[in-house]
């Protein structure tokens, strides 16, 4: 079955509402600034009541209604706001869509498919939605029927605030509807009614190629194209404003949540019941989005992303905590929680279950430990090589949190390293012989060192294609492995090159690490 | 300036396709910026570089516009020698650079290589698109064994791989052993920290094998600024994104043309590795020049010359034109002709193309010669094209003649839907391993490239679209 | 900041009865002074060779103003001493209090088999409990250090480790070879003490005696790293 909601909007739909009461009760106007001056863009039934139509120049609605107030409309808000609501409508279904009717007349259509005995049947689920719109100011009708048309033409000219058409029986209940609530355009209506076909009933009656030979190809295949649409003989597919996904899992609470530990526990069962979903099917998540449906009308949400795909549900839960649960910003409370892995990926049950036991106990305990330490120590002390493939070393490889380090680490072609690393580099003075020998010293930390060997330049050049963004441009580095009198063996390098032309600066050495 | 001699030997040009960053042009010009004594060009299984990079040296020595003039100002008299070459890829992923000696060893070399790019999946059925066997255009798919078979005349040297090890010394013995000609091996400084150490333990493997070691550069590209454009064609040939490439990347613009100072100080100690490339380059006394046309004798009965026998057929067409009889300026105008097309020794030719057209005639398919031809009387007594020239007082000389030191072009065109029964003629009467139809290499137009660039670059569809869309081609 | 300490000529062990099985690695805890940074690196290299290749952590607590100082752990450079990348564990905590509770949670947890600390100072007990758990998890547990050990520690061996000149490049004689360390068993449960110059062969990821300063060779048990 498919819901449409449409909201009719007097005023911006944006919360801090630039008129407030008096654009409810007395004649209000936005209007839009066209090549042809200003026209009214949107109505409110008071304006509507005193004969004022939509698209009428706003000279001629004042000569009208002298006393009709008006602000500036805002397309471009109003339809990013449009998009919050169907943000927050998706409390209520994973598939919101936007109505493409024109401006001042939008709308959103809901396929709850699925859904509606979360909420206890079609016509609860309708009126709580009706209530919540009203709670936030949204003054809304709301039709329920088999197919979006017949949803969006009870909607705008039925009767009542809420309907319901009974499944199967839109054509009785569209019968009765002008023929402008197929969707069709001013000329097509027109021409309807020249014909003396008002209602869709009369229309639906009509055998089709009589139609076809009354108008143009093109308009008469819109004509019955919006009729069997409303029909259903005909499917609208809609697309969602958020992607569909497959794997979701949703929790509506009977009081608004405010306290972020109680989040916490709850996305804790969430990633239980998701990691279930994953599992039984096989697959594993990369990216993961928590969020919570405030009961202003926004979301808040907490984004997570995998290097490699899991589906344990700790892992999970660990890495929402690692990301931070305080970064929702839950408002004056949220009233619905739902949990959904956007990209997944197969996940072959050999990686998790038939490991050899030994294996799967070394994991498990491994993770308690990550956790038991994360705890005390905060989730930054608690670190793993995040390895990438990169030539340059401090982006080849960083110390990051141990959660959502790569499970596999990319094979590094690079040569020898050292098993200590300054990073960021400490500054040394040394002395080679042009144009790129090792140094035959150097000193570093004011200790100076001879060099008895040494090999090299390995020849790193920078990363062009990532922008320096403002800081000085990266040069070149040539690295050394020199040892010294002691054994002691070292990484250097020197930023630029001597006969690069890399003058101003010139060339700088910097002691980058240590070799076992 | 030292009088240190070196030749590149070891060069990829935009003609590697995806592989080499520059034009075969910018190549030599850089290479004669840089003194080189030589550069040998070898792509990637292939010869159809040689010829621009040929010519660009030839505009070098020889055009007068401003900017070639400024050059040879700047860098004095062309000395630098080109050597023709290719680069073999075979099936196992092992590459050889091989550089003919003369002209007999360059015919081995192409017949090589269109054995390598004939060969179809002896199955049958055509492969899967992910077949490993399944053969894309301009595949080659040769063996080392194929080319040791034709391999006399055939200078060649094995590139050091990235992993040096026994495996590789072995082949390396095993591939020397085999080859029938002189054989090398062929270093380049990688400049990833252990380049001594690496170059010393190559010297050890080229003495132990007997395969000297020679050095290069394997060289990319003819600057280092040309290194971004050369990691972008890497990322549309891995069909990957700059972000992503990661370590298909190289570590370092150190791929391009470097003088001999250079070469020399990064081969300290192995001296002699750079006086090898001299060596190698004074042994190709092979020279594009050194091809002409060689055409097929078929069309000439046995105790005839060509040029007799191409008269007969023009006098004997000309009374087939001229019903009425021919007139003595005709008569002049054919022996002019003939005159010249003896002096050039251009005879065969014409009777190839008369021996095609009047088969097919003989099939009833229509076909008509065009363009210059249709200024020559004989090739209208030939029947090849059907305009009287003297009619029209048309220009022989725009045809053929002795200045321009080219064949003349006849441009003969056939019924559409037939031409394959002309196609199968041809390979019928001079046997299908000497017939080919001509290929011509495909290259990017501007707008494919900036799309292939811009996905490269990570850049959405519709941003590269519009790009695109801003250019001509 | 410690002044390099070279390895004290004080040091009259050269015993010529010096087992190499003393290098082979037990469960338990090991004390290591190193010295300066280039030492520290030493140090670390040794410990690691000495790590058996299996899936378990290794992992190296340390407070954070010790990686400005010594340098972070590089799991490019680890991999070169036979452990892979995924095995390491890096815990930073805010004091060396902290950092001895974490070493405890690392042993305990059996998750690991080799926990190194980087801590100046622990009291008698703490080394106590630190050998006894890591013997309860066979595990080997090490803490390193600058400055030489004064008190009394339950530790079962105390070694000091600095670099030393590397083996001869096979192909490039100005380069360095294979790393060598030299090694002094300063203490023991079992008694045994001495010096030793050790070398690591990263083709083969094992740790070799060099001649000169030991009975025999390090044949069967004491070659590590498996």
């Amino acid at each position: 079955m498919d819901w449409p909601i449409t909201a009719w909007r007097a005023a911006r739909p944006s919360p801090p509402d630039a008129a407030p009461d008096p654009a409810v009760h007395k004649p209000f106007a936005l209007v839009e600034r066209t090549t042809h001056g200003l026209i009214l863009h949107a109505l409110n039934p008071a304006a509507h009541a005193l004969g004022l139509k939509l698209h009428q120049s706003h000279a001629d609605a004042c000569a009208i209604v002298p006393e009709l107030a008006s602000a500036p409309a805002d397309p471009v808000e109003d339809a990013k706001a449009l998009r919050r609501l169907a943000g927050w409508m998706e409390r209520y279904s994973p598939f919101v869509s936007l109505d493409p009717s024109p401006g001042g007349l939008e709308g959103l259509f809901l396929d709850l498919t699925g859904g509606q005995h979360l909420f206890g049947g079609e016509a609860a689920m309708a009126r709580a939605m009706l209530a919540s719109l009203e709670r936030l100011d949204v003054p809304a009708r709301i039709a329920v029927a088999d197919t979006p048309g017949a949803a969006w033409a009870l909607a705008r000219h039925g009767d009542a605030t809420l309907t319901l058409a009974p499944e199967g029986e839109a054509k009785t209940a569209l019968a009765a509807l002008p023929v402008a609530a197929l969707r069709l355009d001013a000329s097509a209506i027109q021409l309807l009614n020249r014909f003396g076909l008002r209602r869709i009933g009369a229309l639906a009656t009509l055998p089709r190629a009589a139609l076809a030979r009354r108008f143009q190809d093109a308009q008469a295949l819109n004509v019955l194209q919006r009729l069997d649409q409303a029909l259903g003989t005909l499917p609208e597919p809609l697309t969602p404003v958020t992607a569909p996904t497959v794997y979701r899992v949703q929790r509506v609470f009977a009081e608004p949540m405010t306290n972020l530990e109680a989040v916490a526990i709850e996305a804790a069962a969430l990633t239980e019941r998701l990691a279930l979903a994953l599992e039984r099917d096989g697959v594993g998540a990369r990216r993961l989005h928590l969020t919570g449906f405030r009961v202003d009308g926004r979301t808040t949400g907490l984004d997570v992303r995998l290097a490699a795909a899991s589906r344990r549900a700790a892992h999970l839960l660990r890495l929402f905590r690692d990301k931070g649960f305080e970064h929702l910003d839950l408002g004056f409370g949220i009233d619905a929680l739902a949990l959904t892995a956007s990209v997944t990926e197969p996940l072959h049950a050999r990686q998790t279950s038939t490991l050899a036991d030994a294996d799967q106990a070394n994991a498990a305990a491994r993770d308690a430990l990550v956790d038991r330490l994360s705890a005390r120590l905060g989730d930054g002390a608690v670190l793993a090589a995040h390895l990438a493939e990169s030539w340059l070393p401090e982006t080849a490889e960083t110390l990051g949190p141990y959660a959502s380090r790569s499970e596999t680490p990319p094979d590094p072609a690079v040569g020898t390293r050292p098993i200590l690393l300054f990073d960021p580099p400490e500054p040394i003075e040394a002395v080679a012989e042009l144009p790129d020998s090792a140094p035959a010293r150097f000193t570093w930390r004011r200790v100076a060192r001879r060099v008895l060997r040494s090999s090299g330049p390995e020849r790193l050049a920078p990363e062009w294609w990532k922008a320096a963004g403002g800081c000085k441009p990266k040069r070149t580095r040539d690295y050394y492995r020199v040892e010294d009198d002691q054994g002691g063996r070292y990484w250097v390098f020197r930023e630029g090159l001597y006969d690069g032309g890399d003058v101003d600066p010139p060339p700088s050495w910097w002691m980058q690490g240590l070799f076992a | 300036m030292s009088s240190l001699a070196y030749v590149e030997l070891d060069v990829r040009s935009n003609f590697s396709f995806l592989e080499g960053g520059s034009k075969a042009e910018e190549l030599i010009v850089q290479a004669y910026a840089l003194g080189l004594t030589g550069f040998g060009l070898c792509d990637r299984n292939t010869l159809a570089g040689v010829v621009r990079a040929h010519r660009a040296l030839r505009r070098l020595k020889e055009d007068d516009d401003e900017e070639t003039v400024a050059l040879r100002q700047a860098h004095g008299e062309v000395r630098l020698r080109y050597f023709v070459g290719s680069r073999l890829v075979f099936r196992d992923g092992n590459e050889l650079l091989v550089y003919p000696r003369d002209r007999a060893a360059y015919g081995r070399l192409c017949r090589m290589l269109s054995l390598g790019k004939s060969r179809i999946d002896a199955g049958g059925s055509a492969p899967g698109k992910d077949d490993p066997d399944r053969i894309e255009k301009g595949d080659c798919r040769l063996d080392f064994a194929d080319a040791a078979t034709l391999g006399e005349g055939l200078i060649a040297l094995a590139p050091a791989p990235e992993r040096i090890d026994d495996v590789f010394e072995r082949r390396l013995l095993t591939w020397r052993e085999a080859w029938p000609d002189q054989f090398y091996l062929a270093a380049a400084p990688r400049r990833r920290g252990d380049d001594r150490a690496r170059l010393n333990r190559l010297a050890g493997i080229a003495a132990r094998t007997g395969a000297p070691m020679v050095a290069t550069n394997a060289v990319l590209y003819h600057h280092p600024d040309r290194r971004p454009l050369q990691d972008v064609l890497t990322c549309i040939r891995e069909k990957t994104t700059i972000d992503e490439a990661g370590f298909r990347l190289e570590a370092n613009a150190e791929r391009h043309l470097k003088p001999a100072v250079e070469m020399a100080r990064l081969f300290r100690g192995h001296e002699a590795a750079l006086a090898r490339t001299v060596e190698i380059a004074d042994q190709l006394s092979f020279r594009l020049t050194d091809l002409s046309y060689q055409y097929p004798h078929e069309p000439v009965p046995p105790g005839w010359t060509a040029n007799r026998r191409l008269a007969q057929l023009a006098f004997r067409g000309a009374r087939a034109r001229f019903p009425d009889g021919v007139s003595a300026s005709v008569v002049e105008t054919l022996k002019k002709e003939l005159r010249l097309i003896r002096k050039v020794d251009y005879p065969h030719y014409f009777l190839t193309v008369h021996d095609v057209v009047q088969e097919a005639r003989r099939l009833g398919i229509l076909c008509q010669g065009r363009g210059s031809a249709a200024n020559s009387v004989v090739c209208f007594c030939l029947g090849v094209t059907g305009v009287d020239p003297t009619s029209q007082d048309l220009l022989f000389e725009r045809f053929l003649s002795e200045e321009r030191k080219e064949p003349p072009d006849i441009d003969v065109d056939f019924e559409h839907e037939r031409r394959e029964e002309v196609m199968q003629y041809m390979y019928t009467r001079y046997g299908r391993h000497r017939a080919a139809i001509c290929a011509t290499v495909i290259h990017y137009r501007p707008r494919s490239a900036i799309r292939d660039v811009g996905k490269a670059l990570g850049l959405t569809e519709d941003v590269t679209a519009a790009l695109a869309n801003t250019v001509w081609g | 900041m410690p002044s390099p300490s070279p390895l004290p000529e004080a040091c009259s062990v050269l015993s010529r009865r010096f087992d190499a099985a003393a290098f082979a690695p037990v469960a338990g805890l090991e004390e290591v002074c190193v010295g300066d940074a280039a030492g520290m690196a030493a140090g670390l290299g040794f410990l690691a060779a000495r790590v058996r290749s299996e899936p378990r952590l290794v992992a190296f607590v340390a407070p954070r103003f010790w990686f400005t100082e010594r340098g972070r752990p590089y799991a490019y450079g680890l991999k070169a001493l036979g452990i892979a990348a995924e095995r390491l564990l890096v815990v930073t905590p805010r004091t060396e209090t902290e950092a001895l509770w974490a070493m405890e949670e690392v042993l305990r947890s059996g998750a690991a088999s080799l926990a190194v600390g980087a801590v100046e100072t622990a009291s008698l007990v703490a080394t106590r409990r630190l050998d006894l758990i890591a013997r309860g998890a066979n595990a080997a547990a090490a803490l390193v250090r600058a400055t030489p050990q004064t008190g009394l520690s339950a530790a079962r061996r105390r070694w000091r480790l600095g670099p030393a000149p590397s083996a001869p490049h096979p192909f490039d004689l100005r380069a360095s070879g294979a790393p060598r360390w030299r090694a002094v068993l300063e203490r023991s449960r079992d008694g045994a003490h001495g010096e030793a110059l050790l070398e690591y062969d990263d083709e083969t990821f094992r740790l070799h005696l060099v001649d000169g300063l030991a009975d025999h060779g390090l044949a069967g048990g004491a070659s590590v790293a498996a």
